[in-house]
């Protein structure tokens, strides 16, 4: 959520709104899951707290590209395909998380998506659950 | 050298060397029990960092128009200001970052959403952004918005929050 800085400030008599909304950068590492059991790293790269929401999400296409639906699974959906502590959390300026994820056996893809909200703009990273199929595991 | 001395020198020599190794072995018995360091770990793979700002809102004074955009001709209350978008990545030209036409909250829906990216024109269907060759996205403004043709091509009184997904992916096929 933009947080407005309100600055009154008197100028020859006149009064000065000023409106001011700093950056937030929200990470996620890796941006494919392969593996059953591993690490997700969510980072935030400003100077601003921020809060950070784990969702999953089925797949679609945009313009003949992979992504995210809009709309997230609802938890226990969710639970059934990608197990994952905390899924809500708060990232302190400069801070990094690491989560660890184990995803359930014989799941199709989805998407597993880091979200912070900052006014107009609500960031997404996504990662993707794509298993090593069975014939790239026999591969040596 | 050693053939010198006589057995009286050697056990005086050994009890000097017992005196000296002494210390050294009571130091090692004082150290006590090894520690560990314990450093979090860290996931080395493909990332995507996303930098926003947010913007902010106006509604032109007949009511029939919520923007983020001054371009825009037209007498408003409030202050419009682009939301910004910009990216940091390792990924080549398989990161794909889509922006998705931005909903309204508020007492009136909106019939029309649509977004800008940069100086491109206005569209209400789900944009792509194309990575640098660096995996980058320059700072990019972002506007939005709204008409509505509900309540009299008005929208009511109240307040009136509007959202644009920006999602970063790798879309590289495995």
């Amino acid at each position: 959520m933009m947080r407005t800085a309100k600055t009154l400030a008197g100028c020859l008599g006149a009064a000065v709104l000023v409106t001011s909304s700093p950056a937030l950068a929200l990470g996620l590492s890796p941006l494919v899951l392969e593996q059953q059991r591993g690490m997700l790293q969510v980072s935030n790269s400003s100077d601003r707290l921020q809060r950070v929401e784990l969702q999953v999400f089925r797949v679609r296409q945009v313009q003949g590209r992979s992504t995210a639906e809009l709309t997230p699974l609802p938890p226990v959906e969710a639970e059934a395909l990608i197990r994952l502590r905390p899924s809500v959390f708060r990232l302190g300026p400069g801070a990094s998380r690491v989560i660890a994820y184990s995803v359930a056996p014989d799941n199709p893809s989805f998407y597993v998506c880091a979200t912070s909200l900052q006014g107009l703009v609500q960031a997404r990273i996504c990662s993707r659950w794509q298993p090593v199929s069975a014939s790239a595991r026999r591969q040596p | 050298m050693h053939s010198s001395l006589t057995p009286r020198q050697r056990i005086g020599h050994a009890a000097l060397l017992s005196l000296v190794l002494l210390p050294t072995s009571t130091m090692a018995a004082t150290i006590g029990a090894s520690q560990n360091v314990d450093f979090s770990p860290t996931v080395v793979s493909n990332f995507c960092d996303i930098t926003t700002t947010g913007g902010s809102l106006a509604v032109e004074r007949k009511r029939g128009l919520i923007t983020s955009d001054s371009s825009l001709s037209g007498t408003f209350s409030g202050t419009q200001t682009p939301g910004t978008i910009a990216v940091v990545s390792n990924l080549t030209s398989a990161g794909t970052v889509i922006v998705d036409p931005p909903t309204l909250s508020g007492g009136t829906a909106a019939t029309a959403s649509e977004l800008k990216l940069g100086n491109s024109s206005y569209s209400s269907t789900a944009q792509s952004l194309n990575l640098g060759s660096d995996g980058n996205l320059a700072s990019t403004n972002l506007h939005v918005r709204f008409s509505t043709t509900s309540n009299g091509n008005k929208f009511a009184n109240g307040t009136y929050n509007a959202v644009a997904t920006v999602t970063c992916t790798d879309d590289a096929n495995r």
